[in-house]
């Protein structure tokens, strides 16, 4: 490298000035961006952020069980054979599960 | 682990609780439903019985069930003795088997008459469905039982 060619460098390099003023508008723009990315997560993103909290857990398991409770003392266990076949098994001495099912 | 992830674990879990939970409620604080129950409703519901005729009808039952529980215990009393002596083919059991025989004619005689008033209170043209449907049931029930009997009697 010639020396002239390194004074010149260095002369310029003197002149230049870093601007870290940064625009108002750049950083609107930044927010925006952000903004806009988080409407455009999936939903179930946003649920999970959203659901999965300690209280709001507990509640939904709360819920869930208190609904089970509801359900199955509303609903009770059907007989695994028909209205139909439950009559004849009552009335038929024959039947196979006469005596345990009638009589146990 | 991802938020997808770990929402999709705790709707697993909130699940199988639920799942238990209904399971745990509807068999170990219900009894099953009573067959003669869930029969009767049948009968209701099948032949739209008002309810005065049901009344009579769950009446003839009632009393029917009173008689079938005494003779269900002279079955008990005999049957499965007899049933056990025959596998364990210890002594004859020609004797047993005739009273058995003879106690299940009894039970069958009971059973049609009682079948033949509950369809004189069904309405006139579904009188002879239901004999058709429960006494041909209850017939063929006994078919097969005196051909499961038949069998036990063969065997050395």
């Amino acid at each position: 490298m010639n020396p002239d060619d390194s004074d010149s460098l260095d002369k310029l390099l003197k002149q230049w000035v870093v601007n870290n003023h940064v625009d108002s508008d750049f950083r609107r723009e930044v927010w925006q961006r952000i903004a806009t990315d988080s409407r455009q997560s999936p939903w179930m993103e946003r649920l999970a952020w959203w659901l999965l909290r300690p209280k709001r857990e507990a509640f939904v398991l709360a819920s869930v069980v208190a609904a089970a409770v509801l359900w199955g003392l509303t609903h009770p266990p059907q007989s695994e054979m028909s209205p139909h076949d439950a009559y004849v098994m009552s009335v038929s001495p024959f039947d196979p599960h006469h005596i345990e099912g009638i009589h146990p | 682990m991802t938020p997808i992830s770990r929402l999709i674990g705790f709707l697993v879990v909130a699940l199988l609780v639920g799942a238990g939970t209904l399971a745990l409620t509807q068999r170990g604080f219900l009894a099953p439903e009573d067959p003669k129950e869930a029969g009767l409703r049948w009968l209701k519901k099948e032949y739209r019985l008002d309810e005065a005729t049901f009344e009579r009808v769950r009446q003839l039952h009632e009393e029917y069930y009173s008689k079938c529980d005494n003779m269900c215990r002279e079955i008990s009393a005999a049957d499965r003795p007899l049933l056990n002596r025959m596998r364990a083919q210890s002594e004859p059991v020609t004797d047993d088997l005739a009273r058995e025989q003879e106690l299940c004619s009894e039970c069958e005689k009971s059973t049609e008459t009682h079948l033949r008033k509950v369809a004189e209170l069904l309405p006139k043209e579904q009188q002879q469905h239901f004999l058709d449907d429960i006494l041909g049931a209850v017939h063929r029930q006994r078919v097969a039982h005196d051909k499961a009997l038949t069998i036990l009697e063969k065997q050395p």
